[in-house]
């Protein structure tokens, strides 16, 4: 597909890394000349320098003949504008990312100015915490089948259920349904079959209805209670989202910010809340407020290094779970992966969900891709498909079915139930499936799993 | 620097050019030239017994860096001549080696300079494999691979790093967003301009097997002729076709990708075109008025000083008389415009009339400031701003290059021979033009120099082809360390 991207930036160039290697026609437009010739130098895709709503700039992007425009420069103002623009020049669909809360109510205008998508990178972000916090020992939190399915990623402790139980016997001694997706041990990535034993240590994808998801966790150990007091250290808008969501579901809330303006506008905003105008980055400031004591703090000031820093320290001192946001450095990898602390790149997020609009519009013929969520550090995906009259096996049963190696049927939702599949299950037109596949293998269609060729 | 990485791109090169050289078995073949088909059947054997092991095996790392692409352009084009150079060695039509690398650089590079007394004495397959090695040389052997089989899909820079290598100009101006379709764009271009030259010379009556050769001596800008005489022995309206086309190579491709999409203004508006247009013309009157007694007629004063204008500012090198015996002031404007080259973007060689034009707007701007001291002026380039960075690279860049000029002169001058052949010879391969003037004039050939003379003539063709800095880089020691 034809894209263009305006906005070279960080989310900018993720998408656009993102796309060209999975083989559409970049074109980033940006007025700064140093990120346009650091795009072009690192990416395969044309560069133009100019103001990206400028129509004399967008007719030599080719915007008017293009599939997607998506917006993502640091003004939502331009960013809109840009959108327009492109519909009216005839683009195809155009997204925009527009951040200003004040603007939260665009998202229901987006058909009348003829956007496909409006995302708020922080919101995403703060919605993606809020999960997070709700179910503690989980990693990462990815939901399909609107949301009645979850694929949760865990890391089974020495002692738990999962250590040394093979998949057969763990199938038959509970009796909660669910199914491991994949395992990631030492690096390398598995699609497990009913004889592998999971160890301590490996990092489990287990698909599972969101409704059982509690007492499944509760049952394979290493539950923890739900975060009840939680504590933001800097008053940001991914705090503001954050601390929306967590009042509603009924969490206490402490937030440390240092710059009394902004401190005393949050306190403003949300008067329930107890503000500390502090420097969280001080710890005799984190000993007296007690972080010790929290359930959860969720570290979110603007600079990275302070932030892992940060949460460093608080998970030294015992802080059961401790979420970071990390969006410029690359170093987030020093905190992944040890069990109770989380890293959200709000910029990172907002390139996924953007990249999995495009995927899905691509594949828009057919059996679509409906989600698509990458799991164990993107070396497996989960997609969903509709199964339509084209699918070869549509009426078969499981068992009947030849899939290809490293591919897996994590389950079926039939008008909204939930079947985790075993042999017996068939497929029938009308069901969505969550597919598990190597993230090599490319998947476009339903079809694309199954071994035999046609 | 990534070896395993260089290794396996130079594996895959090698063994696309075992496959270039099939034509040239057949045709020795059909003429019965045993010695011949013999050089190039083992030489295409030896390719493929080095290049598949080395192309096929996965590279243990893939981090990857733009020193890493300047280290491949460079290595690859000293593998592709090395290896290319067999034929003729083993055929035992050029006995000694180092005589056999100079032919090869020399076409790869698309110079064209020759140490061939007799050419008309080389086996026709041979012959093909010299002029076709001008066609290869001139668009750049890794473009055409990248074309075939891009590195990785992954991480796309690697790319971007050995095609920015490997293409001459102050940067590359991508026509579509991928580099794939690009470069591919490029050469579908670049084919079909040579198939017309090819239909064109074929209807002034010219041989088949000389239309071919020299269509590919024309497409690369190289210049070596099947004929000891050069272009001189064929008709006029074969002149013209080739100081046409010779022309029509030297200007920038992404015109005609311009005029293939009608967009006329932007592409017949370029500053660097319409400089090339006016130096050109301009050099053919200066010529003419300066050569007319030579002639008899007006017609052939302008054919034969359009010619040869053609021929050295695109960097072709190609003759029709020995412009060697022209008056001073012809010999020194066309020693002039060995430097000023063609058009960047194109398969021509020299500096390139696009830092030419940077340069005199720099030299410009630097003269109105002492004028107008507080003056905010920008060099402005096709109606954009030229950021201070790419106006000192140029700078630089004419720097090395006069440099590398001076310490070349200095070696090549130990034979020796005149001040006025030394020179001209480094000039003319440095700039990949091929004759140059004195004992190396266009009736002349190179044998005259020693073999470290030699050496140091087919460096400076890759140091012109691969625009210095891969070729410095292999010097350094910093790049040949692990880590």
């Amino acid at each position: 597909m034809k894209i263009v991207i305006v906005g070279g930036g960080r989310v900018g160039f993720t998408i656009a890394a993102q796309l060209t290697q999975e083989g559409h026609d970049i074109t980033v437009v940006d007025r700064n000349s140093q990120i346009v010739d650091r795009v072009s130098d690192s990416l395969d895709c044309m560069t133009i320098c100019g103001n990206g709503a400028a129509p004399e700039v967008m007719r030599t992007a080719g915007v008017p003949d293009s599939d997607l425009l998506i917006a993502c420069t640091a003004q939502d103002e331009l960013n809109l504008l840009c959108c327009m623009f492109a519909r009216r020049q005839g683009c195809r669909s155009a997204i925009a990312r527009v951040r200003t809360p004040e603007y939260a109510e665009l998202q229901s205008f987006k058909d009348e100015l003829g956007l496909s998508m409006i995302i708020n990178p922080e919101q995403n972000a703060a919605r993606e915490m809020l999960r997070l916090i709700e179910i503690p020992s989980v990693l990462k939190r990815d939901s399909f089948a609107k949301g009645r399915v979850e694929i949760v990623e865990i890391v089974p402790q020495a002692g738990d259920l999962l250590d040394g139980t093979t998949l057969m016997d763990l199938q038959k001694n509970l009796k909660y349904r669910m199914l491991v997706a994949a395992v990631q041990r030492d690096g390398d990535v598995v699609i497990p079959d009913g004889h592998f034993a999971l160890r301590a240590g490996d990092k489990v994808s287990v698909c599972a209805p969101t409704t059982e998801l509690g007492p499944i966790l509760r049952s394979l150990g290493g539950s923890k209670k739900k975060a009840k007091n939680v504590m933001l250290i800097g008053a940001g808008k991914e705090a503001e989202y954050l601390c929306f969501l967590l009042l509603k579901v009924g969490v206490n809330v402490r937030i440390l910010e240092a710059d009394p303006a902004r401190a005393a506008a949050f306190a403003e905003r949300f008067p329930k809340v107890e503000v500390s105008c502090a420097d969280g980055a001080s710890e005799s400031v984190l000993r007296e407020e007690n972080a010790a004591g929290m359930d959860a703090v969720a570290v979110l000031t603007d600079t990275d290094g302070e932030n892992l820093i940060l949460s460093m320290y608080l998970r030294r001192i015992g802080v059961p779970q401790v979420l970071t946001r990390v969006d410029n450095s690359e170093f987030g990898f020093l905190m992944a992966g040890q069990s109770g602390s989380r890293l959200i790149s709000p910029k990172k997020l907002c390139a996924d969900s953007i990249v999995r609009y495009v995927r899905a519009m691509q594949n828009s013929g057919g059996s679509a891709v409906l989600t698509l969520h990458h799991l164990l550090d993107g070396k497996v995906d989960a997609l969903e498909f509709q199964v339509t009259e084209r699918c070869r096996y549509v009426g078969k049963r499981l068992m009947d079915m030849r899939l290809k190696p490293n591919t897996l049927l994590a389950c079926i939702n039939r008008k909204g139930r939930i079947l985790i599949p075993g042999g017996s299950d068939t497929l029938e037109p009308g069901d969505t499936v969550v597919v598990i596949a190597a993230s090599n293998r490319v998947i476009l269609d339903l079809n694309d799993i199954f071994a035999d060729e046609v | 620097m990534n070896y395993s990485m260089i290794l396996s791109v130079i594996g895959k090169v090698l063994t696309v050019e075992s496959v270039f050289l099939l034509p040239a078995l057949v045709i020795s073949l059909c003429c019965g030239e045993g010695a011949a088909a013999m050089g190039l059947g083992i030489t295409m054997a030896l390719l493929v017994a080095v290049g598949l092991p080395l192309g096929l095996h996965k590279p243990k790392r893939t981090d990857f860096f733009a020193r890493d692409g300047l280290a491949i352009a460079c290595l690859t084009w000293l593998a592709v001549s090395a290896f290319g150079a067999l034929p003729f060695c083993i055929s035992g039509a050029i006995p000694n080696y180092i005589d056999c690398l100079f032919e090869t650089v020399s076409g790869f590079t698309t110079t064209g300079a020759t140490i061939l007394a007799n050419v008309e004495a080389l086996p026709m397959g041979l012959l093909y494999w010299r002029s076709f090695t001008h066609w290869l040389g001139g668009m750049g052997v890794l473009v055409f691979l990248l074309i075939l089989n891009p590195l990785s899909a992954k991480n796309s820079g690697e790319n971007m790093h050995i095609l920015r290598a490997e293409s001459p100009g102050i940067k590359i101006a991508k026509l579509v967003p991928r580099m794939r379709d690009s470069a591919s764009i490029l050469y579908r271009i670049y084919i079909a301009l040579t198939v017309l030259e090819f239909i064109l010379l074929l209807c002034g009556r010219m041989p088949a097997f000389d239309a071919l050769c020299l269509s590919f001596g024309t497409a690369g800008t190289g210049g070596f002729g099947v004929r000891n005489d050069s272009a001189a022995s064929y008709s006029p309206y074969c002149q013209w076709v080739i100081t046409i086309f010779m022309l029509l190579f030297s200007v920038n491709f992404n015109v005609y990708f311009l005029l293939l999409l009608r967009r006329w203004k932007k592409a017949l508006g370029s500053e660097e075109l319409r400089l090339f247009a006016g130096v050109v013309a301009g050099s053919v009157l200066i010529i003419s008025a300066n050569v007319f007694r030579f002639f008899s007629g007006v017609e052939e004063t302008l054919r034969h000083a359009a010619f040869q204008v053609a021929s050295i500012i695109s960097t072709t090198g190609f003759s029709t008389v020995d412009f060697d015996a022209w008056p001073e002031l012809s010999r020194a404007l066309l020693l002039l415009l060995m430097f000023f080259g063609a058009c960047a973007g194109s398969t021509g060689g020299g500096l390139k009339s696009v830092r030419v034009l940077v340069m005199l707007k720099a030299v410009r701007r630097a003269v109105n400031r002492v004028f107008h001291p507080n003056a905010v002026r920008l060099v402005h380039m096709d109606g954009e701003v030229l950021d201070d960075d790419t106006v000192n690279n140029v700078c630089v860049y004419f720097v090395l290059y006069a440099f590398i000029l001076c310490a070349a002169v200095l070696l090549v001058t130990l034979d020796g021979l005149s001040y006025e052949t030394s020179f001209s010879a480094v000039a003319a391969c440095l700039n990949n033009i091929g004759p140059g003037l004195g004992l190396v004039g266009p009736s002349l050939h190179y044998d005259c120099f020693s073999w470290l003379s030699k050496i140091v003539l087919l460096l400076s063709m890759l140091v012109g082809r691969l625009e210095i800095y891969p070729m410095l880089l292999l010097v350094m020691p910093r790049l040949w360390k692990k880590k």
